[in-house]
């Protein structure tokens, strides 16, 4: 009996350690570790800084919930994301003047009282959960005028494949494909994560001969990198360090929440705020 | 970021745990980037528990970064797809058979970590990761007396549930 249960044992060990990974990978810690010093800063500014009581509970919430729950999975989103949420804007998917400018980026009425940038990286699991789950959340608010999306890239260092996706990104924005093509990077994350082969995944949304476009701008326009590079500087004055991350503004106040922030809370703290606003 | 409580340093759990659980989790997801991504919510998680913070705190974080990682296994719907296209963090076979069949090993191993109930398939990764019985006990809040009982049932289980999908064959090295 025991020699039966040795041998399963033995067994066992043998089919998980195929899993091993060689030694001679070390995880980068010290960048590890100042991610969660700026989520530590980021979370002691917010405490300190709540401007009521009850919107520093709200936001406190936010952030306390706002840990996913589960896998950052692409699942359950039969349309389009930005197509739903953002159905009026894509006649408008142009750059008007400039890499500064990258309207396609924009959603919403430009008077809406706030403003919710969105700073993601294509390869984080957690900036595809609050693409499937969040950004949809906050459509009414965008289609009633109330709020206004700006997706921002924020490219981490360690995602080998983040900036190649956020040049196809911006290509097809520029192309006027954003939206299409934002939820197809997205819900494909796993899989073009292996290989970085992004536009195998965009031929269900793109037609060949707008792919192709697309693919030639991402392998060389350098437009798109001074889009990149203008979305990481004004991380850079944000100081945004990780992803995702939204960016609340009202009446000339800036909200920071790291994280996916829990939907019922968030909502609840936008409507406090256009309450605040009457 | 100091530590939240003050008989816990953080720092120190920290520069002594991270490396281990990043690998651990890249093990069981196959993917470095998003392994990291999982240790640094999973000690995220510690720091803002401190309830959790203290002589427990290694089994706890440690079973909240498998648990990531097993859901991330899990909720993914393309997984025959994610996995065969996977260019895992794993030795080195000396020829492409052997790289196929390692490759081939791997995908079945997480198949079937998917599949197995999830405490179970917690025991086994934590174990493998290390975790003496008593913080196996203390991390999976079990009676010390019965993890080996538990364990030896989640191998069983894995063994079963591995041999009904891929029978002997999947045993060939």
């Amino acid at each position: 009996m025991e020699n039966k249960e040795t041998n399963v044992n033995e067994w066992v060990e043998e089919r998980l350690a195929s899993l091993d990974a060689p030694g001679t990978w070390r995880p980068d810690a010290v960048r590890a570790r100042k991610r969660l010093g700026g989520r530590a800063c980021a979370l002691r500014w917010r405490r300190w800084m709540g401007a009521s009581a009850t919107a520093a509970a709200v936001v406190l919430g936010i952030v306390v919930l706002g840990a996913p729950r589960a896998c950052a999975t692409p699942r359950g989103c039969a349309a389009s994301l930005w197509q739903r949420v953002f159905a009026t804007e894509i006649a408008a998917h142009r750059v008007a003047s400039g890499p500064l400018t990258a309207t396609f980026k924009e959603s919403g009425a430009p008077t809406a009282p706030i403003t919710c940038e969105i700073y993601s990286d294509y390869q984080c699991p957690f900036c595809a959960q609050m693409f499937t789950q969040t950004v949809p959340a906050l459509s009414e608010y965008v289609k009633a005028g109330k709020v206004r999306l700006v997706h921002r890239d924020f490219p981490l260092s360690q995602h080998q494949y983040a900036r190649l996706a956020a040049r196809y990104a911006n290509a097809a924005g520029l192309l006027g494909y954003y939206d299409a093509v934002v939820d197809r990077i997205f819900r494909t994350q796993k899989i073009w994560s292996q290989d970085g082969d992004i536009a195998a995944q965009l031929t269900q949304v793109l037609r060949p001969d707008a792919l192709q476009k697309v693919r030639e701008m991402a392998d060389s326009d350098v437009e798109l990198d001074q889009i990149v590079a203008a979305d990481m500087e004004l991380a850079a004055k944000e100081q945004i360090r990780e992803t995702p991350t939204l960016v609340i503004v009202s009446r000339g106040q800036r909200q920071t929440i790291a994280g996916v922030p829990d939907i019922s809370l968030l909502k609840r703290y936008l409507n406090e705020l256009l309450a605040d606003g009457k | 970021m100091a530590a939240s409580e003050g008989s816990f340093d953080f720092e120190a759990f920290f520069q002594a745990h991270y490396e281990r659980i990043a690998r651990s989790i890249a093990r069981i997801i196959g993917d470095r980037a998003r392994a990291e991504d999982f240790a640094v919510e999973a000690f995220w998680r510690l720091w803002r528990h401190p309830k959790v913070q203290g002589a427990n705190a290694g089994g706890w974080v440690y079973r909240t970064a498998v648990r990531l990682a097993l859901n991330d296994l899990r909720g993914d719907r393309r997984r025959s797809q994610y996995e065969a296209g996977r260019a895992a963090p794993q030795k080195s076979p000396e020829t492409p058979e052997q790289a196929h069949a390692a490759a081939e090993e791997r995908r079945q191993v997480r198949h079937v970590l998917a599949l197995l109930d999830e405490r179970q398939a917690e025991l086994l990764l934590l174990r493998t990761s290390g975790l003496s019985y008593e913080e196996l006990a203390t991390a999976m809040d079990l009676n010390p007396a019965s993890v080996g009982t538990f364990l030896s049932r989640a191998q069983q289980a894995f063994r079963k549930e591995y041999l009904k999908r891929y029978g002997e064959q999947g045993n060939e090295r």
